[in-house]
C-alpha cells in the first residue's frame, strides 16, 4: 500500500491526514492487507457471496407503506439544536466551493 | 453487608421482593461504589457519563412506593413468572442512544452529542423499571479489544488495574467484574461482548443476529453488530435477555422469530447434551495454560451427562480476514454519517464543504476508526471490489456452512473464548494485527450470525487472571446456551468471585 493510494482513500473518505499519518496508514494497512491475501490460498469461484447474517426463511422481509409523515416543530427544533449552525430551520455548511 | 457488598440481578431482586432492601439503597450503594472506585488515577473508568445522583435516587424512590402500593394492593394479580426488575440498577453501553443523556460511542467526534431519542433496548430497559446509571466507557465505536481506542481513556480491568479489561464493552465489563453494578448493556460485532466478559470474568451472550433491535443502536457494521446483556452469572443474563430481546418494527433487520422466556429451561438437565469442540479453537495459538483449564471445565459438563465430540471448522483460519474486509468495509458506509453538519464535532473555521467533511472527520476520528474506513473505503472501490469484499462474503458463506454442518452433528460448541488471558495496557496498542488475532475464535460467530457466549471458568495461576469458556449454538438456541451455563454454574463458583479488593458478593 503506497502514499499515493492511501492519499486517493483519504481523500474518497473525506479524513484529512498529515504527511507522517499517511506514512503511518501505508505501514499499517500493507501488514494488514499481506495477511488478508490468506483468503486467496482457496477457490471460491462457485460460492454464492453472503450478505445476510441469517438464512432468509428466518427473518421477515419488514416493508411498510411508502408514506412520508411530518414531524412537529418541536421535534425539528429538537434536531436542530444539536449543531449551533443552523438558521431559519436549516443548517448551515461553508459553501461547497469557494 | 457492607459498603462493597455486591448483588447479582437476581439477588437484587428477591431481597427487594422480599422488603429486605429498598431500590433507594441499591442505587446508593451502586452510587458509593461507582464514587469510590471509578474516579482518579487508580480508578477503573468504566464509566463516561455518571447520571445524576439525586435523579436516581428520585426513580428509585418512586419505584419503592410503586412496589408498596402494589404489596397492599391485594385484588392486583401478579404473574408470579414475571420477576419484577424494577428499581434494580444499570450501566448502558455508551453505543446506544439515550434521550436527553450525552452518547459519545467512545469517540471525540460524539463528545458533544446529547441524543434526543432513546434506543429501543434504552426503551425496554426503561419500561422494566432498571433504573441507568450511567453510560460505560468503550473502544470508540466499539472497533477495538481493548478498551484503548476510548476517547476517554482506557477503562482498567479490577483483576489487575496495568490490564485491560477487553473491548469494545470495557466499561460494562469492568463495572461488572467490580461490582459496580450486577447487569449492563454490551455490544458484539467480532467478539465485543464475549472477549471482556472473558477477560474480566464474567459472563456475556451476543444473541442470534436480529434477536435484539439495533434502533438507535449507533451502527458498526451493520450485519455483524448485536447489542445483548452482561452480567455475573448466566442467569442474570437470561433475565435481561428477557427485556432486551424481541421484534421491533423501527429494525428492519430484526426477527419475528418468537420470543421465548429465556429462564423457563435454566435448570433443565444437561444429560446427553452433545458439545462439539473445534480443533480449529484448541491450535497451536492458544496459551497451554488455557487449553488446560479449558480441558478441566469441559469435565464438570462431562459430570452432568454432557458428551464431547471432536469437530472440525475448517474454514476459521480464514474468518479473522473475512472479517477485517466486512466489517470495515460496512463501517466505511455507516461512519459517512459523521460530517460535521448536523450533529457532533465541527471544525474550525472550514473553508468550504470538503475542508468541513475532512477536518470535522479528521480530528473527531481516533487511529484505529481512521484505519478502518480507510480499509473499508479500499475494499469497496472500483477495481478491488470483487477481490476483496466479494471474496469475503464467499469466505463468509463457507464459514456459516461450516457450523451448519457441525450443527447436524452437535447441540452446542465450546472452546477458549480468547487464545490468552487479558494484555497489558499499552502492550499492543502499536500492533493492530497482533491486536486482531485475539478475536480468532470469535468473529466467525458474527459471521455466521450464531448465538456466542463466555462464561468465566477459572483463573491464571501466576497472574491471576480470568480464563473464559464460549459457547456457541444454532441460530435462536440462546435457551440452550444459558441452560449449558447455568448448569455449569450450579457446579461451580468462578461466576461468583469478585475482584480482590472490589468486596464479596452478597450471601444471605
Amino acid at each position: 500500500m503506497d502514499l499515493s493510494e492511501i492519499n486517493h482513500l483519504a481523500n474518497l473518505s473525506r479524513l484529512k491526514l498529515s504527511p507522517t499519518e499517511a506514512e503511518n496508514y501505508a505501514q499499517k494497512l500493507t501488514a494488514i492487507f499481506e495477511y488478508i491475501q490468506k483468503i486467496n490460498q482457496i477457490n471460491t469461484d462457485n460460492i454464492l457471496p453472503m450478505a445476510h447474517a441469517i438464512p432468509l426463511e428466518l427473518k421477515f422481509n419488514h416493508l411498510r407503506e411508502d408514506l412520508g409523515f411530518e414531524i412537529s416543530q418541536e421535534q425539528k427544533d429538537l434536531f436542530l439544536n444539536l449543531s449551533n449552525q443552523s438558521e431559519q430551520g436549516f443548517f448551515t455548511t461553508p459553501p461547497s466551493i469557494e | 453487608m457492607n459498603n462493597l457488598t455486591c448483588f447479582t440481578l437476581a439477588q437484587s431482586a428477591k431481597l427487594l421482593a422480599e422488603g429486605k432492601i429498598s431500590s433507594q439503597e441499591l442505587v446508593q450503594i451502586s452510587l458509593n461504589k461507582i464514587q469510590q472506585l471509578d474516579s482518579g488515577h487508580q480508578g477503573l473508568n468504566s464509566f463516561i457519563t455518571l447520571c445524576d445522583p439525586a435523579d436516581l435516587l428520585a426513580q428509585a424512590k418512586l419505584t419503592d412506593q410503586e412496589r408498596f402500593k402494589n404489596k397492599n394492593n391485594l385484588n392486583k394479580n401478579l404473574d408470579k413468572n414475571i420477576l419484577d426488575l424494577s428499581g434494580i440498577p444499570i450501566a448502558q453501553k455508551d453505543l446506544f442512544c439515550t434521550q436527553n443523556i450525552k452518547t459519545s460511542c467512545g469517540s471525540k467526534i460524539l463528545n458533544n452529542f446529547i441524543s434526543p431519542y432513546d434506543a429501543t433496548i434504552i426503551k425496554k430497559s426503561k419500561q422494566a423499571g432498571l433504573i441507568m446509571m450511567g453510560k460505560t466507557n468503550m473502544d470508540e465505536f466499539a472497533m477495538g479489544s481493548s478498551g484503548e481506542n476510548s476517547f476517554y481513556g482506557p477503562s482498567k480491568n479490577p483483576w489487575n488495574l496495568a490490564y485491560s479489561p477487553g473491548g469494545s464493552s470495557s466499561g460494562s465489563a469492568s463495572a461488572i467484574a467490580a461490582g459496580l453494578v450486577s447487569i449492563a448493556t454490551g455490544s458484539d460485532t467480532g467478539g465485543s461482548i464475549r472477549q471482556p466478559a472473558s477477560f474480566s470474568g464474567i459472563t456475556g451472550i451476543k444473541p442470534t443476529y436480529g434477536r435484539v433491535s439495533r434502533y438507535g443502536m449507533v451502527a458498526f457494521a451493520s450485519s455483524l453488530d448485536q447489542a445483548g446483556p452482561m452480567a455475573r452469572t448466566a442467569e442474570d443474563c437470561a433475565l435481561l435477555l428477557n427485556i432486551l430481546a424481541g421484534h421491533d418494527v423501527l429494525d428492519s433487520t430484526s426477527s419475528t422469530q418468537p420470543l421465548e422466556n429465556y429462564t423457563a429451561n435454566l435448570n433443565k438437565p444437561i444429560k446427553n447434551l452433545k458439545i462439539g469442540l473445534p480443533k480449529q479453537f484448541f491450535g497451536a495459538g492458544i496459551d497451554p495454560e488455557i487449553k488446560n483449564k479449558i480441558q478441566d471445565s469441559l469435565k464438570i459438563f462431562e459430570s452432568l451427562g454432557a458428551e464431547f465430540i471432536e469437530v472440525d471448522l475448517p474454514h476459521n483460519d480464514l474468518a479473522i480476514s473475512a472479517y477485517y474486509l466486512i466489517a470495515p468495509a460496512e463501517a466505511s458506509s455507516n461512519l459517512s454519517r459523521f460530517d460535521g453538519v448536523r450533529f457532533g464535532y465541527r471544525c474550525e473555521n472550514p473553508k468550504d464543504l470538503k475542508d468541513l467533511y475532512e477536518r470535522s472527520r479528521a480530528e473527531g476520528f481516533g487511529e484505529e476508526v481512521k484505519r478502518r474506513i480507510l480499509i473499508g473505503t479500499y475494499v469497496l472501490s472500483q477495481g478491488y471490489f470483487d477481490a476483496y469484499y466479494l471474496k469475503a462474503q464467499k469466505i463468509r458463506r463457507l464459514i456459516s456452512e461450516d457450523f451448519q454442518k457441525v450443527f447436524a452433528q452437535v447441540d452446542l460448541i465450546m472452546g477458549p473464548t480468547c487464545p490468552s488471558t487479558a494484555f497489558k495496557i499499552g502492550e499492543k496498542i502499536h500492533d493492530p494485527l497482533a491486536l486482531y488475532q485475539s478475536d480468532a475464535n470469535t468473529v466467525a460467530v458474527n459471521l455466521a450470525g450464531l448465538p456466542g457466549m463466555s462464561i468465566p471458568i477459572g483463573l491464571s495461576e501466576e497472574l491471576k487472571l480470568p480464563i473464559g469458556l464460549q459457547i456457541i449454538g444454532p441460530h435462536f438456541s440462546e435457551s440452550l446456551l444459558l441452560n449449558a451455563a447455568h448448569q455449569f454454574q450450579l457446579n461451580t463458583n468462578f461466576h461468583l468471585q469478585i475482584a480482590p479488593g472490589f468486596g464479596e458478593l452478597f450471601h444471605e
